[in-house]
């Protein structure tokens, strides 16, 4: 490349014609390859040339910069390594050329360059070299003349800040916080260097922890920030309330000196917003200021965050919510899309009323009564919104008096044609909130207006329209699908009652599937998510449906799987209808999983057409639809027993192509799921697939790319594999206790709980594990197979038991090791048994023993209580 | 830009994308993916692309590199604007906030995404399809590399400059795969700004899937415990976990029930024993149902009695399945528990206690607390029933064998039979106290807590209650536990029992003073809990309340500044029981007012910055409270005109003027309660006379933009310079 002009080939290099751009392309990564050193230094120079085109010189600096970092970990430690590599003496050179293009009169050149010295100083700093960038920044801020050199040195800090590990730059933090200071206060004249310091100060807030310990600087920073949120330009003031909205986040503990001039100033600038479009950015980032301070205040309460509570919210709420409420009512005509002012508002009260509890109710019921009968529609919304809003947080207590009415109020705003759209909508979703967090509240005479069958004379004429929300249903699609969650909601509440001779659904049953199904056959189903919903409120109500209903359940089983079949005849000709198409089938997949899981061995009958169906399902390459095939599948199993048999052959590729899907790990974990499933249907039949099932278990059980969750199931599918082919597992022995015992030595930093909750997951696996080995033997009579191994399944339930004091291990597992202990006295007999009873193993067999009876959970106690009865007392 | 990697080459050029146009869609927004730091945006993509793209060449590569290609660097070509204004139709109907499809791992659906996105939106600015198209790769690029959470952090200048987080577009699925993945893992802590879902967000099919996956490993888990029970032949020691249909348990509890009745109506024939005891198992069990246990089914079958005369059947494991069967039913409604004891229950369940078989004991014990615990009647008439020396004597023999299971049930029946009011007579409490006593020594930790508990229900009542607790000696050993267990639940009740006895005579609160209660005192009322430091400020009030010498310990306590703390910073209800510290320290004063030393302790106060949150607590909406604050505020300055005599000058005035307690005055003036008002304008007229009309507002002004906190900070005009600050924060 030697001195060639290298605009020529950037540019090339972005032609759409591929004749162009690809020798460009190569040579450029022919000559990154080569000499890296002189790539940059000709892309440094390119930058830095007042003289090129911007268009090439802003395109130097960005490959520049991508040279310099990435996202991935390897490839930003390979590029780093790469720039370090390079000696200081041309490291230099580019740098230098890069500084200079910092006073750049081109804006985006200055601005690239700002952010290729960011890159740099992130890789350089943290190894002690270009010490005296930070310095030299600093020094271009306070003491230049020169405007453009300011802005873009502040920018080059605020890139160093945002991307260095905080550590790195606290030595300087006093440097640094003294040049964005000097950027950002209002007596800076040039508008695009107070812009570029506020920014600045956001991202330094992480590191200037120190000073802002320290009472008098703390005040300068809150002074300087205060003050930019009234300068004139709109950037800067919204800048700067995200900077306040940082700090709350970082300093919550700090802001009680400050919080008398933020309520007054997030205040104002909300009722700015509210009165005037044009600040309604401002306004966004003054109410994320009070949603942050609820978020911090909840944590604090959730003892997730250390305390105490300075209760802002409850002392600010009184004037807050009088205004977020007037800020709801400016909603956008058109669509209820988008983070507008009104949702922000919306989005904040919620979080208000997850935090005061009941004392938010008292500020919204004045406007909620007000509003709720406005000739305005935007006030109805605002005021139907409020209530919603509010619901999740009060206690029932506080909410009570205003229930009944309120509801009633809701039904007849969705059940009113001429009330508009928007209302109609949040009303229907209102409703959805009470179905989902205050059922009892709904007084029967609701549910017969809400939900009763339509009827007619013999005439025909109309004696009493149907319920509101099934007439709903075929309102809107906005609305219908606020419906579909309010009856999923309705439905999720019975789950206690599923298994019931009847409950609350069974009167319901008929009319609720009908409508539902009818609104997934609506022509304009596929707006607003309406048949997902609707499918999905149908599943919900299938799921949680009495025994009462199995016969209305089992006439829905060949309905849907005529749809299931219908959904391959659908005309195919762009993508989205290949989308439609999976999602239908995904949908339809999910329907009749819950319907077979429902019906069991009743739903046998069709397992010819379900099986045929969801193997043609599995030609679709969407994964999410996989998971759902696979899971009716498990379900068809579970039904049929082991008359599964005969479609093994055909569903073997399909499994263990779930199986070997390590990158989707959900399709791989649901199809390990299956496997269970199938074991337990097929028994001893499974055996000639067991080669394969092995082989693939074990195979992703190596697999160091895949997720970490999917391996405890993997090592319990083992033990349900053995369960089904007893003796026949006798082959896979020595490769399946080495992994066993591989992953039994896993070890955890013990202070992460969530480390420590994984840790359990895969010991309850192995366990689970060895317990269907051991059982499966003994079925057998092969116990002396599984001796070689006893002393591995000892050694973890001594290190469970070790890890009972601190609290490591948990009770499943402790139900488990005893359930293992057991097993091994019960399968092994005395062989185990004189190992158990001498030292050092019956200490710590009885204490965990001991420790499971006292167990709270009865079933833990009882296997417990089995095992030491059977592993000492005789 | 050039995203090259040691993959790259492999792929050809095919994979190279347009970094001009990439960044000048994005303009200067950044993201951060995963927490890492940020990045140019134009950047992210560009890599994010060509990983897809290696991802997508799986399988057909060439066709689908050539189509990426096309799709991705040509946006200029008019079938792909086409393309993009079908889209826009296509999204504008189905509503573009909600796309819940998931992209991961699926180059394929992200690439029709992409295809299918406007290059504009409806302003005309860049941003939907270009944003989108980070999105879904950003989540197909974390899929692959199994990465359990996405999180994108966005900021963004938008071409008109503005600078915001946004929402919007993209964020949605984000969100869809955020959810989805915590269900498997919840080790990624999330910026909070994306996790706030949409205010009316509806049923996503992801989380629904989810849903349904749970359901069935709990399901699948539920069928392999069936399965192995039957293996380990274990029926016969587990109790039942599934209920089987209500109406089968009905029509089978009158079976049974006909076999225990006819079994105790003949007096227990030796034949039919096995029968009876199965029967009453097979009840027992049923009982022993975590949901809906049918107890209602066993009463009205009358078994009730039934269960109560085999008590006293000689065979102790029949006791034992009789009691469990009265345990269960004592457990149940207010009702249910009356008909054990109406049927005469409680008798012999006291009597079993001294059983030989351990396990008959604690079943009984179960029993009576059970129905002790019911309400203070049901518990009388156990204590009446001699209970307690009998349940003393099964602690201490079940302490001294190291029984933990039947002495923890004993203890918490205990606890039971002391708890609730009106309390029990002071007979049954000198009985328990010393056992109890000798329980806090243990070092079981449901013990301990039971113990605590019982101690703060007996101490919960007149200064006779206090003192024998007191007598009983536990006070040190109740603040060894508080020492030694700061942390666990018997921190609660034992520090509770101490407030209580703090509330008792001079006496008694001296000897809490004496064991070190303001020594453990300062950890309490820095609590996290609420509740804690609510406790904290009511133990010390009462404290204040003591003799003179008393009042001093709480003056020379770090305690004092705590407690000025909370009455500023607090819950109402923990600034209730500071203002209650102030007012009996300052009450101290009012009952002595020519006493000097007393009138220090208000000069004390106010050094402490005690009347700012003084006279805010005037403003709250609770008359009692603003009635104690009065009283105090006129003791504080009556305190001040003794001090002040000598110079002529009351120093308390102008710091109460300064926290607007005039303004507070005056507003009090119009307080519908008259003994407010007229304290109210005594105080006003007593200490005021006619001035007192200055309205001063201490808030920073905003108007002219300037702020200033802490009063005397540097002036900013210039540069500061941080590192010259007098405190070396390095």
């Amino acid at each position: 490349m030697g001195d060639t002009d290298i605009g020529p080939i950037l540019l090339a290099a972005q032609s759409a014609d591929p004749a162009v751009r690809q020798p460009a392309e190569q040579q450029l990564e022919a000559a990154k390859a080569s000499n890296l050193p002189l790539l940059l230094n000709l892309l440094a120079r390119e930058l830095s040339n007042e003289v090129k085109e911007l268009t090439t010189r802003q395109l130097a600096g960005v490959l520049l910069k991508n040279c310099l970092t990435a996202k991935s970990a390897d490839l930003v430690q390979q590029r780093q390594a790469a720039w370090l590599a390079i000696s200081p003496a041309e490291r230099h050179t580019i740098k230098t050329a890069v500084l200079g293009a910092l006073a750049s009169p081109q804006q985006s050149a200055r601005h690239t360059a700002a952010q290729v010295i960011g890159a740099i100083g992130v890789i350089e700093l943290p190894h002690a070299q270009w010490p005296e960038l930070i310095q030299g920044l600093a020094d271009n801020t306070t003491a230049s003349g020169n405007d453009f050199l300011k802005q873009s040195s502040l920018e080059a800090l605020g890139f160093v800040c945002e991307e260095i590990d905080p550590a790195v730059l606290e030595p300087q933090a006093n440097l640094i916080l003294t040049a964005v200071v000097s950027g950002m206060r209002k007596e800076e004249p040039n508008m695009d260097v107070r812009l570029a310091g506020v920014r600045a100060m956001t991202n330094a807030l992480e590191f200037v922890e120190k000073n802002f310990e320290v009472e008098v600087e703390r005040n300068i920073i809150m002074q300087t920030v205060c003050e930019a949120t009234q300068a004139e330009k709109q950037e800067i003031k919204v800048a700067a309330y995200e900077c306040i909205v940082v700090i709350a986040e970082l300093y919550y503990d700090k802001l009680p000196a400050y919080m008398p001039a933020l309520y007054q100033l997030t205040l104002a600038a909300l009722q700015k917003a509210t009165a005037d479009e044009s600040e309604e950015d401002v306004g966004k980032q003054a109410i994320e200021f009070w949603t942050t301070i609820c978020d911090k205040e909840m944590e604090i309460e959730d003892e997730e965050a250390p305390g105490p509570s300075h209760n802002f919210v409850k002392q600010g709420m009184g004037q807050l919510v009088g205004l977020l409420l007037e800020a709801m009512c400016k909603q956008d005509e058109d669509e209820d899309g988008g983070f507008t002012l009104a949702s922000a508002a919306a989005t904040c009260l919620a979080q208000i009323a997850l935090t005061v509890h009941d004392d938010v109710v008292g500020h919204v019921i004045p406007f909620i009564q007000a509003n709720i009968d406005s000739a305005d529609w935007h006030r109805t919304e605002a005021a139907t919104l409020a209530w919603g809003s509010v619901l999740e947080g009060p206690s029932d207590l506080a909410l009570q008096p205003f229930m009944v009415p309120a509801l009633e109020k809701m039904i007849s705003l969705v059940g009113t044609p001429t009330t508009a759209l928007p209302v109609r909508d949040t009303a229907a979703w209102t409703i959805a909130r009470i179905c989902e967090h205050h059922t009892a509240s709904i007084q029967p005479q609701h549910w017969h207006v809400m939900l009763r069958e339509g009827s007619v004379d013999p005439s025909g004429a109309l004696i009493e329209p149907e319920g509101v929300l099934l007439m709903a249903l075929k309102d809107h699609t906005r609305v219908a699908e606020k419906v579909c969650t309010a009856l999923y909601a309705l439905a999720e509440q019975v789950e206690d009652e599923r298994n019931n001779p009847s409950n609350r659904l069974s009167g319901l049953f008929v009319t609720l599937a009908k409508a539902l199904l009818a609104c997934t056959e609506r022509h304009d189903a596929g707006e607003n998510n309406l048949r997902v919903s609707a499918y999905e409120a149908l599943n919900m109500v299938i799921t949680n449906a009495a025994k009462d209903t199995h016969v209305s359940v089992g006439q829905l089983l060949p309905l849907v799987i005529s749809r299931l079949e219908g959904t391959f005849a659908m005309p195919i000709v762009s993508s989205d209808d290949r989308e439609a198409q999976t999602e239908l089938q995904g949908l339809l997949c999910a329907t009749l999983q819950v319907i077979t899981q429902k019906l069991g061995p009743q739903a046998a009958p069709h397992a010819d057409q379900m099986m045929n169906l969801c193997l043609q399902v599995f030609a679709s390459r969407n994964s999410s639809v996989h998971e759902e095939a696979l899971l009716a599948v498990g379900s068809v199993a579970t039904a049929t027993g082991r008359a599964f048999e005969k479609y093994m052959p055909h569903f073997r590729p399909f499994l263990s192509l779930g199986l070997s899907n390590y990158e989707e790990f959900m399709v791989c974990n649901v199809a390990i799921g299956v496997v269970g499933d199938i074991c337990r249907a097929l028994e001893k039949q499974v055996m000639p697939y067991c080669d394969e099932l092995v082989h693939l278990l074990l195979r992703n059980l190596q697999n160091p790319a895949l997720n970490r969750n999917v391996k405890p199931p993997i090592l319990s599918c083992f033990g349900d594999i053995a369960l089904a082919i007893e003796g026949g597992f006798e082959k896979y022995m020595q490769v399946t206790m080495s992994m066993l015992v591989q992953a039994s030595q896993t070890t955890v930093d013990t202070e992460n709980p969530d480390l420590v909750e994984y840790l359990n997951q895969l010991r309850e696996g192995i366990f689970e594990a060895y317990t269907g080995v051991l059982q499966g033997l003994r079925a057998e009579n092969k116990a002396t197979v599984f001796e070689p191994y006893m002393m591995g399944a000892l050694e973890l339930i001594r290190v469970c038991n070790d890890g009972v004091p601190q609290n490591v291990t948990g009770d499943s597992v402790v139900h488990a090791a005893v359930g293992l202990i057991g097993d091994l006295a019960q399968t092994l007999g005395e062989p185990f048994k004189r190992v158990a009873r001498s030292s050092p193993h019956k200490e710590y067999l009885k204490a965990l023993l001991k420790h499971g009876k006292e167990s709270p959970n009865k079933e833990t106690g009882e296997a417990a209580k089995w095992a030491s009865q059977i592993a000492f007392k005789d | 830009m050039l995203q090259s990697d040691a993959s790259w080459g492999r792929m050809g050029a095919n994979t190279v994308i347009s970094s001009y146009y990439k960044t000048e869609a994005f303009g200067d927004a950044k993201i951060s993916i995963n927490g890492s730091p940020f990045q140019d945006a134009g950047m992210a993509i560009s890599g994010l692309v060509a990983d897809i793209i290696r991802s997508g060449g799986k399988g057909d590569k060439n066709t689908r590199d050539d189509r990426a290609h096309d799709v991705l660097f040509d946006p200029n070509k008019q079938s792909f604007l086409a393309h993009v204004r079908k889209y826009l139709e296509h999204k504008k109907k189905v509503g573009a906030n909600k796309m819940s499809i998931s992209y991961e791992g699926d180059p394929e659906r992200a690439l029709k995404f992409i295809e299918s996105l406007p290059e504009k939106d409806e302003k005309g600015n860049n941003g939907h399809r270009i944003w989108a198209m980070l999105y879904s790769l950003a989540i197909a690029k974390a899929a692959q590399s199994q990465s359990p959470v996405v999180v994108i952090r966005r900021c963004i200048k938008d071409p008109d400059g503005k600078y915001f987080p946004k929402y919007g577009l993209g964020q949605d699925f984000e969100m869809d795969f955020l959810e989805r993945r915590r269900n498997l893992d919840e080790t990624h802590a999330t910026m909070p700004m994306f996790e706030r879902k949409a205010v009316k967000a509806g049923l996503d099919k992801d989380d629904c899937r989810k849903n349904r996956n749970q359901q069935k490993v709990e399901l699948r888990k539920a069928k392999k415990e069936e399965g192995l029970m039957k293996r380990r032949n274990m029926a016969d020691v587990c109790v039942e976990i599934e209920a089987p249909v209500e109406v089968e348990v009905a029509s089978s509890i009158s079976q049974q029930a006909a076999i225990v009745l006819g079994f105790v109506q003949r007096n227990g024939p030796a034949e039919e024993f096995d029968d009876a005891f199965g029967a009453t198992k097979w009840l027992r069990k049923k009982l022993s149902l975590a949901r809906n246990p049918p107890i209602d089914d066993v009463i009205q079958a009358g078994l009730v009695p039934a269960f109560v005369t085999m008590l006293a059947h000689p065979e102790s494991t029949m006791q034992f399945e009789a009691a469990w069967c009265l345990t269960n039913i004592a457990s149940g409604t207010s009702k249910q528990c009356e008909v054990v004891v109406s049927h005469g229950g409680v008798p012999p369940l006291i009597g079993l206690l001294s059983s030989p078989s351990i396990d008959v004991c604690e079943q009984c014990v179960w029993a009576l607390g059970n129905i002790a615990g019911d309400c203070p009647a049901m518990r009388d008439l156990v204590l009446q029933n001699g209970a307690t020396d009998k349940l003393v004597k099964l602690i201490e023999a079940t302490a001294l064998m190291g029984q933990m299971g039947p002495l923890r049930n004993a203890v918490w029946a205990l606890s039971n039979l002391m708890r609730g009011k009106p309390q029990p007579s002071a007979a049954h409490v000198t009985s328990v106290l010393p056992t109890l006593a000798k329980l806090l020594l243990l070092h079981d930790e449901e013990v301990l807590m039971d113990t605590c508990w019982a101690l703060s229900y007996i101490s919960d009542g007149g200064d006779d209650r206090i003192d024998l607790v007191v007598h009983a000696g536990v006070v040190p050993a109740l603040m060894t536990v508080l020492r030694e267990k700061a942390e666990n639940k018997t921190r609660t009740p034992a520090l509770r029992t101490l407030c209580n006895i703090l509330t008792g005579s001079h006496m008694a609160t001296q000897v809490v003073i004496d064991a070190g209660i303001l020594e453990v005192l300062p950890e309490a009322i820095k609590s996290t809990k609420a509740q804690t430091r609510k406790e904290a400020c009511w133990a010390i009030s009462n404290v204040a309340a003591g003799t003179s010498d008393q009042v001093d310990l709480v003056m020379r306590s770090p305690l004092l500044a705590n407690v000025v703390d909370r009455l500023a910073n607090d819950d109402f209800e923990v600034r209730k029981e500071a203002a209650w510290v102030i007012a009996n320290i300052l009450h101290s004063f009012s009952s002595d007012p020519t006493n000097t030393h007393c009138a220090m302790r208000a000069s004390t106060l106010v050094q402490l910055g005690a009347i700012p949150p003084m006279v805010a607590m005037l403003s709250v909406n609770d008359a009692a409270m603003q009635k104690l604050m009065l009283e105090a505020l006129g003791s504080l300055l009556g305190a001040g005109e003794l001090l002040g005599a000598s110079k002529g000058v009351n120093p308390f005035l102008v710091p109460f003027d300064e926290a607007e307690g005039i303004d507070k005055l005056e507003t009090l003036q119009e307080h519908s309660n008259e003994e407010i008002y007229q304290k109210a304008i005594s105080l006003l007229e007593k200490y005021f006379g006619e001035e007192g009309d200055e309205d001063e507002n201490l808030l920073p002004n905003v108007a002219n933009g300037g702020f200033a906190f802490g009063g005397n900070a540097p002036a900013v005009v210039g540069g500061f310079n941080f590192g010259a600050s007098p405190i070396d924060v390095m």
